[in-house]
């Protein structure tokens, strides 16, 4: 790559402030050696780095910096506080039914462990109702 | 070795001193390092987003993030600087794809341009003078935000905060012949719509 070639190079990715250039290339930035070409990409680029610097930008800075030192500074949040009250992240909703359906099914096997026979047989029924009541022995 | 260099190196050393000082929760460390670093996130946030009231949640977002998981921060695969530019980006990125698009500028604008201002010189004295001002910032703020997402990252990265195109490539994932083309697209997008 020629000089001239790596100069329009430069000035097309960081524009016409040699400061913003690479330290190495910083030495081709002298305008008064520029071919009329070369002038003519360099002045452009300095047009749009001039109104670049115009977007002003608001500082909020020190306020900031106070809130967050704040923050950081509050004593530590308990376990409600943390878990169990802010439910506002996507994922713990999601935890509190994951947790109710868990309890669900670890009752529903209890359930079953227990030894009841679930049936709508009508003999059963009178079966059931007669052992409850002590007429018959199980 | 060139003076600079040193002094960059002793730099970065000092920073990651400081780090670890963090990941041992010393409020002092921290509050060192928001001094040094959160008004350059805050005006790299400002700029991508353009709303005042995430630039905030952005920012304070990094910086709780250095304070729980300073640990993380390994000094040998990047600066400081760019670790925190990486994690606003992305937290940045979350809340585009949640909004979907962002207003290109926060309703109060003008009152705040009074305020003090970052950039240039706030010679606002006359009406006329805030409007034409308001005016101006409005126009690049708009050219801006009409640029793709990684063009404008990588332009604000490289024109605004003074990244190299290493560092940009470090926070985006990208070569530096990809980070190359998009400043050369960005700044070419922006020559057709500002000039």
């Amino acid at each position: 790559m020629s000089e001239q070639q790596r100069l329009i190079q430069l000035l097309k990715l960081y524009g016409s402030d040699v400061d913003r250039w690479p330290e190495e290339d910083q030495h081709l930035g002298d305008p008064d050696m520029f071919d009329p070409f070369t002038l003519e990409v360099w002045q452009e680029a300095r047009r749009l780095d001039q109104r670049l610097s115009e977007d002003v930008i608001p500082n909020r800075s020190s306020e900031m910096r106070w809130r967050i030192h704040n923050l950081i500074s509050a004593p530590p949040a308990t376990f409600t506080e943390r878990w169990l009250l802010p439910l506002t992240e996507p994922w713990r909703p999601a935890l509190v039914h994951a947790l109710i359906l868990s309890l669900g099914l670890l009752t529903s096997d209890l359930v079953q462990d227990s030894g009841f026979v679930d049936s709508t047989d009508y003999d059963d029924a009178i079966v059931w109702a007669a052992q409850y009541l002590g007429d018959i022995q199980p | 070795m060139d003076e600079r260099v040193r002094g960059t190196m002793d730099r970065q050393k000092e920073e990651a001193a400081l780090v670890k000082r963090v990941s041992s929760h010393d409020a002092d460390a921290f509050n060192e390092l928001m001094l040094r670093f959160l008004p350059m996130i805050e005006r790299y946030t400002f700029r991508l987003c353009r709303s005042t009231e995430i630039t905030e949640d952005v920012v304070q977002e990094t910086f709780l993030r250095l304070w729980q998981g300073a640990d993380r921060y390994d000094p040998a695969k990047a600066t400081l600087s760019t670790w925190l530019h990486r994690i606003a980006h992305n937290l940045c990125m979350d809340l585009f794809r949640k909004h979907q698009r962002l207003s290109p500028l926060p309703d109060d604008w003008e009152g705040e341009l009074s305020d003090s201002t970052v950039n240039g010189t706030d010679n606002a004295n006359t009406p006329q003078s805030a409007f034409e001002q308001h005016r101006k910032t409005a126009q690049v703020a708009e050219a801006l935000d009409a640029l793709p997402e990684r063009q404008r990252s990588v332009l604000l990265l490289s024109y605004f905060q003074g990244f190299s195109n290493q560092e940009i490539g470090t926070i985006h994932d990208l070569s530096i012949a990809a980070v190359e083309s998009l400043l050369a697209r960005a700044r070419r997008n922006l020559t057709k719509r500002l000039l």
